[in-house]
């Protein structure tokens, strides 16, 4: 896209405007895709968090009201407390793991096929069945994490409502961190041989080969994770649901759960509204502020 | 530096695959097993959960609801 904005004057320009017009025609069909599923629906629900309704059609301008409601809510505040929180809790047990399980994946034959093979069935796992088998997972007798626990004299009480962040957390873990490994090993096959090697000869130690040799070549690739598991904890929905239902109380609520309660359940469409346009803007700018911000300073491992 | 002995991705991969081996013996174990505790291998494997899902037509339809 640069290229075109920085085009010489003259006949090249005018080369580069007929380029740019034929791709926007290519991409037209992506676009009007786009515009019907995401934008419209979206300005429905803008639509909707500046209106009230009484049962009906008839829509009577409120102003920033809804606004007021849910940015002023201990409900939302908590329920948003809580959902960064769990995005901390993932991301700091899925990227210091993947990233070591990476480095210590063998580098070819059988064996890797194998383990690839296995560490990318929970990827190909549904949400919900996820939740189901967790679900399950933490009952006492046919649970396996539960007996697991169980053996090594924990006893797992869902009532409780740190060990349900921690099987909940567990669970995504199981679920995400093999995303994480997949993204490492694939950069880590980047590194020649004689890298190692030459590091070897230096006498360089297993912290410092992974820290000057392995590390440049993840950035970009931990940045992508970073960036995917941030904003999918972050709308984590079903596999928390299933398990929980956003209990004990309320301390699983996540901000996604207290979105459905409000907009769905209690049925209040103006609040529910406000509060997913604000969901939406806070992912909005999580996601700029890595593309315009952070990615563009991270220097590309050649 | 690959490792020679992959020990940790081994037992990493053990870790992701239990929860799916248990899920697909369960689904060979009766009801009465499933909740007696845990045990590795089915002792009476028993395909009629597996058979009455493949042969419900419900179940189809679901799949091509969603």
């Amino acid at each position: 896209m640069t290229v075109v904005k920085f085009a010489p004057h003259g006949h090249s320009s005018n080369m580069n405007s007929r380029a740019t017009s034929l791709a926007y025609a290519y991409l037209a069909p992506a676009l009007l895709i786009m515009l019907a599923c995401g934008v419209v629906p979206l300005l429905f629900i803008l639509f909707y968090s500046v209106h009230d309704t009484f049962a009906g059609n008839d829509f009577v301008w409120v102003g920033l009201r809804w606004y007021q409601d849910v940015l002023t809510s201990r409900e939302f505040h908590w329920a948003l407390l809580r959902s960064l929180g769990f995005s901390a809790l993932v991301l700091a047990i899925e990227l210091p793991l993947g990233i070591y399980i990476a480095t210590r994946m063998p580098k070819q034959g059988w064996l890797a096929s194998l383990l690839i093979v296995i560490i990318a069935i929970p990827l190909l796992t549904p949400t919900l069945v996820v939740g189901y088998i967790w679900k399950v997972m933490v009952m006492p007798k046919a649970g396996l994490f539960y007996e697991l626990l169980n053996a090594f004299g924990f006893t797992l009480n869902m009532n409780t409502p740190w060990h349900v962040w921690g099987a909940l957390a567990v669970m995504d873990a199981w679920h995400w961190t093999s995303l994480v490994v997949l993204l490492c090993y694939a950069a880590l096959q980047t590194v020649p041989e004689e890298h190692y090697r030459a590091a070897q000869i230096d006498g360089a130690s297993r912290w410092a080969m992974f820290r000057y040799v392995q590390l440049p070549r993840l950035r970009m690739v931990l940045l992508i994770a970073t960036l995917l598991r941030l904003i999918d904890s972050f709308i984590l929905y079903t596999e928390a649901y299933a398990v929980t239902r956003g209990g004990p109380g309320v301390t699983t609520t996540f901000l996604s759960h207290e979105l459905v309660q409000k907009a769905l359940i209690e049925f209040d469409l103006g609040q529910g509204s406000a509060m997913a346009v604000i969901y939406f803007a806070i992912v909005s700018v999580i996601c700029w502020a890595f593309y315009t911000r952070i990615i563009p300073k991270v220097p590309h491992a050649t | 530096m690959p490792p020679k002995r992959p020990i940790a991705a081994l037992f990493y991969a053990v870790l992701i695959f239990a929860p799916v081996y248990w899920l697909v013996t369960a689904s060979v174990k009766s009801n009465r097993e499933i909740m007696s505790g845990f045990s590795l291998l089915p002792q009476n494997p028993d395909f009629t959960n597996l058979t009455t899902i493949i042969t419900d037509p419900d179940w189809y339809w679901a799949i091509s609801m969603h």
